[in-house]
């Protein structure tokens, strides 16, 4: 049993940490200033992937250096939710992260990648690919080999993409794991399936897989 | 088109965030010791606060069972957490090694060096520390929002006490890469 003496001390000690600890503005922002749909009924934020807790998470430094097509007024600062970070960079670029750990958001994702000039299409439960894939892949996407980690970079540079191509990922909720599939596609051709790939598509692409159990 | 109910609904849960906030973020940052693990850490906990917030509003106490959710995500995600840990041989029991214990937390100079020894410890410890001695919560609730009996709580909040004293009077200096993240 512990003694009042040490409880006491704990109290103490723990009211002198707590008063260090101030909560960052643009957390505080970010936490407040997103939407989180309480509605009066239950509703599922996507279709077909519950919460799951994953070992690692997507993400993904894109170079803005060229724009694609027109150029609407561009977007800056942060987009956080659960599920990702957008992250608009001063020098152009963006940083986009992606938490497997929580519920995927392919809507969301696929509109704020849009928003930062970044052609894509974003799926769950499915998987969008052209066939022959354009080419260009590789120039447009690079993915380091990583010893396995919370976090998985992948490079993304926009203004390699050639015209008329969108950069298609695919998520998927395995049985004891989740998988991320990543092609270019032609934006005006490409076919859908809900079959989880089990090989890289063809002309390039890559295939990321997250161990973990749903919660 | 959004109903007014659903507006209401809205602006009552705004309120709710905006007030349950700031310590929401604390209890995750001394849980995790890391601002954007805690960030993370309670924005999935008013996700799923939102998801049954026409159960949530009526409860005496949202902010209670908010604590509760990101407590429990803190526990979830501990376990993946590469972080060093001190090897320590099992720390002392009795009085003498809670006067002993009283003693280390009395001549720490630097908070820093108490928030990276919480994070040292065994989650669960952890998280029975920053509920009864932080959050000041009784016995019951602690073990009420962790799933153990009172007793498990009074024990491991014994333990807990001796290892994080453990911590704080080892002779190796904390690893810098292990420190908490500064806000």
């Amino acid at each position: 049993m512990i003694t009042s003496e040490l409880e006491n001390e704990l109290r103490r000690t723990f009211a002198l940490a707590d008063a260090q600890i101030t909560v960052p503005g643009h957390a505080r922002q970010r936490l407040l200033g997103r939407d989180y749909h309480p509605r009066r009924r239950n509703r599922r934020l996507a279709a077909g992937i519950t919460a799951t807790a994953a070992a690692a998470a997507l993400v993904l430094i894109l170079g803005l250096s060229g724009a694609i097509g027109s150029a609407p007024a561009q977007r800056t600062g942060t987009i956080r939710t659960a599920a990702f970070t957008l992250v608009q960079n001063a020098s152009g670029t963006a940083t986009l992260t992606i938490n497997p750990r929580v519920l995927f958001e392919p809507a969301t994702l696929q509109r704020d990648l849009e928003a930062d000039h970044i052609p894509a299409m974003v799926t769950a439960g499915s998987f969008c690919s052209s066939n022959p894939a354009p080419s260009g892949f590789s120039q447009a996407v690079s993915i380091p080999v990583q010893a396995r980690q919370h976090r998985v970079k992948v490079t993304i540079n926009p203004a390699a993409m050639p015209a008329g191509t969108k950069l298609s990922f695919g998520h998927f909720q395995l049985a004891t794991s989740q998988q991320t599939s990543i092609a270019l596609i032609d934006a005006g051709s490409y076919t859908c399936t809900s079959t989880a790939p089990t090989a890289l598509p063809s002309g390039g692409g890559a295939l990321l897989r997250y161990s973990g159990g749903t919660s | 088109m959004e109903r007014a109910s659903d507006t209401a609904s809205k602006r009552q849960f705004e309120g709710f965030a905006a007030g349950a906030a700031d310590a929401l973020f604390r209890t995750g940052y001394l849980m995790t010791g890391d601002p954007r693990d805690a960030e993370d850490l309670v924005q999935e906990t008013f996700l799923r606060v939102a998801r049954r917030w026409d159960q949530v509003r009526s409860m005496d106490h949202p902010t209670a069972y908010a604590r509760r959710i990101l407590i429990n995500l803190a526990l979830r995600d501990a376990d993946r957490r590469t972080r060093h840990k001190a090897e320590l041989a099992p720390p002392p029991a009795g009085i003498e090694a809670d006067q002993e214990a009283a003693r280390a937390l009395r001549e720490i100079d630097d908070l820093a060096e108490f928030r990276w020894a919480l994070t040292q410890l065994p989650a669960r410890q952890r998280a029975v520390l920053v509920l009864r001695y932080w959050a000041d919560l009784p016995v019951g609730e602690v073990a009420d929002i962790l799933g153990c009996s009172a007793g498990t709580v009074k024990s491991t909040a014994s333990r807990a006490a001796a290892r994080l004293a453990q911590i704080l009077t080892r002779d190796e200096p904390a690893p810098e890469s292990a420190a908490p993240r500064p806000i």
